[in-house]
């Protein structure tokens, strides 16, 4: 059992490592600007939803909501198969 | 209705396709390979809305041994048919690298699009000197230009994130 002292100090640590690790919410960007259109064609709006390998970013990473990280799938797949994005950097 | 009264009622589709073509190729051969898009969708009873010509570019990867490709850009309307013959006659054509059909996606105006007609306009082969020069990083695929949103959310979300991305 801790003593007063203690657990005040405990949770005023506990708070702080909370709020430096807690990740800032942002809307999914397509949600939130309707003029952003997903397009295959449009390589340089894609490259930001790939990781430098050239994967596809989770959307618990990147915000997005479940229906345009289902349509930004679909693109950046098409945007690779013409070669406008990587499938890999490592080939 | 018989099935093919059906299909015929159909509205016709547009269509975008992309061809990639060999980075050597000649004006002539390229002009060969617009004419016999443009023929086939013709027989086809379709219509080309659009062609543009993107011209010489550097690829994500190389296809065939190359490293660029000119990159042509074609709308069309027309049925799955036409879509299917088109594919077929890109396969038979060696100066296509890569091809890709997609449907356009959403309502549109097809009574409009079919005012428009495309002409095929020569592609013009770059002389030696415009080549732009790469870096070694660009040679090597490892550019992937300024800091990406995905990485900043990703150092930002460290506390989130597991050891490998790929873990689901």
């Amino acid at each position: 059992m801790n003593t007063g002292a203690d657990s005040v100090r405990g949770d005023s640590l506990k708070g702080e490592r909370d709020a430096f690790r807690r990740p800032r919410r942002r809307g999914c960007p397509f949600c939130n600007d309707g003029a952003v259109v997903i397009d295959y064609k449009d390589p340089g709006m894609l490259r930001y939803f790939i990781s430098d390998r050239g994967k596809i970013v989770p959307r618990r990473v990147s915000g997005v909501c479940a229906k345009h990280q289902r349509e930004l799938t679909l693109n950046i797949k098409r945007a690779r198969v013409i070669a406008l994005l990587p499938f890999t950097t490592n080939y | 209705m018989t099935v093919s009264a059906a299909a015929a009622a159909q509205p016709p589709r547009l269509y975008e396709a992309i061809y990639i073509l060999r980075p050597d190729v000649s004006r002539e051969a390229a002009q060969k390979v617009s004419s016999r898009v443009q023929e086939v969708v013709q027989k086809g009873n379709g219509q080309l809305t659009l062609v543009e010509h993107w011209g010489r570019r550097l690829m994500a990867y190389d296809i065939e041994h190359n490293k660029r490709g000119v990159y042509v850009y074609v709308n069309y309307l027309g049925d799955g048919a036409l879509v299917a013959e088109l594919e077929r006659n890109f396969r038979m054509l060696d100066e296509v690298m890569r091809f890709q059909t997609v449907k356009v996606a959403g309502d549109l105006d097809v009574a409009a699009l079919k005012d428009q007609t495309a002409t095929v306009d020569a592609y013009e082969p770059p002389t030696g000197d415009e080549e732009e020069e790469l870096t070694l990083e660009q040679e090597l695929g490892l550019v992937q230009g300024p800091r990406t949103l995905s990485a900043r959310v990703m150092d930002d979300d460290d506390g989130m994130m597991d050891d490998d991305e790929d873990d689901e």
